[in-house]
């Protein structure tokens, strides 16, 4: 796989209307980051994950410029406890942003499968 | 004469993609870029299948490496004009790669999806190039590829068993997916040997073969997952 993406419960998904691959914008205090949906069925509800390691402005020819950096969105909070950054507090407001534009590559599971209905390829 | 066979034991698999990692490096498997793979171009030997099971929170994740099943009676075979696909002694669905003019028929025939075509002449960019594993092949556009159960190895280590004097013993030749897995799930050998793990693997009550009611005979054998009751 390369590049972002955004980990949706189906169920969750369903209701934003938000089909596999779609384009969602993930909006908190900080930002607002672009990336395409994942349905997980693994995630609860009411949780998105973003996988964190892309979207670098500089970094050699291979890994800049690729996908985002949710913790540019990430609301300055920290675990008092520990005075560590809280990386999983931020809330955030998803939106469809609009239609899958192939950004979205899987390997497992759908592989040379059939499209999916409504999709040509 | 040996018929070598493959045993996955999927209790054992976490879906880690080491396997893939591994044939990759050792086949000398070329990359295609996220455009080409989106167009279903990626080639990978060996995949690992992702199968979820029920709705947040009882949901369980199951995965499957699938790799060219090595068919008895291979649907690729018979389909080839060319002779490039054939059937060798050991039972190795082998692919000749001289002889592939590209037809793609077998790619259409094979049940499991594991024929990959060379749309384009591989590049590695340097220094990736000098890791390129001397013993395989690099594959140039218009030719079908796929699993060769690491064909340059059972060569090899036969070519060493022979030269020692000595007859070839169970465990003495690995596939790389086997090797790369911490698992230990994949177990490879020869299947005419009763004593070897990978017969008294294939032979376990919780062995399937995939797809097996296409009449494939696969010399891959599925260990299916256990639960506790």
């Amino acid at each position: 796989m390369w590049s972002s993406w955004v980990e949706l419960n189906p169920q969750t998904a369903e209701r934003l209307n938000i089909a596999q691959g779609d384009l969602v914008d993930v909006t908190s205090p900080a930002g607002v980051v672009r990336a395409p949906a994942m349905i997980f069925p693994g995630i609860a509800p009411d949780i998105v994950a973003m996988p964190v390691g892309q979207g670098h402005e500089q970094f050699t020819r291979y890994a800049s410029k690729r996908g985002v950096n949710p913790i540019a969105i990430l609301a300055p909070q920290v675990v008092a406890e520990a005075n560590t950054l809280a990386w999983a507090a931020t809330r955030v407001r998803i939106a469809r942003a609009g239609d899958a534009d192939g950004s979205l590559v899987m390997f497992a599971g759908e592989m040379r499968e059939r499209p999916r209905e409504g999709e040509t390829r | 004469m040996h018929k070598w066979g493959l045993a996955v034991d999927l209790d054992r698999c976490t879906g880690c993609g080491s396997c893939v990692t591994a044939c990759h490096a050792e086949n000398n498997i070329p990359t295609v870029g996220p455009e080409q793979a989106g167009r279903g171009r990626a080639m990978h030997w060996l995949r690992v299948e992702r199968y979820w099971e029920g709705d947040f929170p009882d949901v369980q994740l199951k995965f499957r490496p699938v790799m060219c099943q090595q068919c008895d009676a291979a649907p690729c075979e018979p389909v080839c004009p060319t002779y490039a696909s054939h059937h060798t002694a050991e039972g190795l669905n082998a692919q000749v790669y001289n002889r592939c003019i590209g037809t793609r028929y077998c790619a259409n025939a094979c049940p499991y999806n594991t024929r990959y075509f060379d749309f384009f002449n591989p590049s590695w960019p340097k220094p990736l190039h000098l890791q390129l594993n001397p013993d395989v092949s690099v594959r140039e556009v218009g030719v079908m590829e796929k699993c060769t159960f690491c064909v340059q190895r059972i060569n090899s280590a036969q070519i060493e068993a022979k030269a020692a004097k000595r007859e070839l013993k169970d465990g003495d030749i690995k596939t790389a997916c086997q090797q790369g897995c911490p698992a230990q799930a994949l177990v490879f050998g020869d299947l005419n040997d009763p004593e070897s793990e990978v017969s008294r693997l294939s032979k376990s009550p919780r062995g399937t073969k995939l797809l097996e009611d296409v009449g494939t005979l696969p010399k891959v054998t599925y260990l299916a997952r256990q639960t506790q009751a």
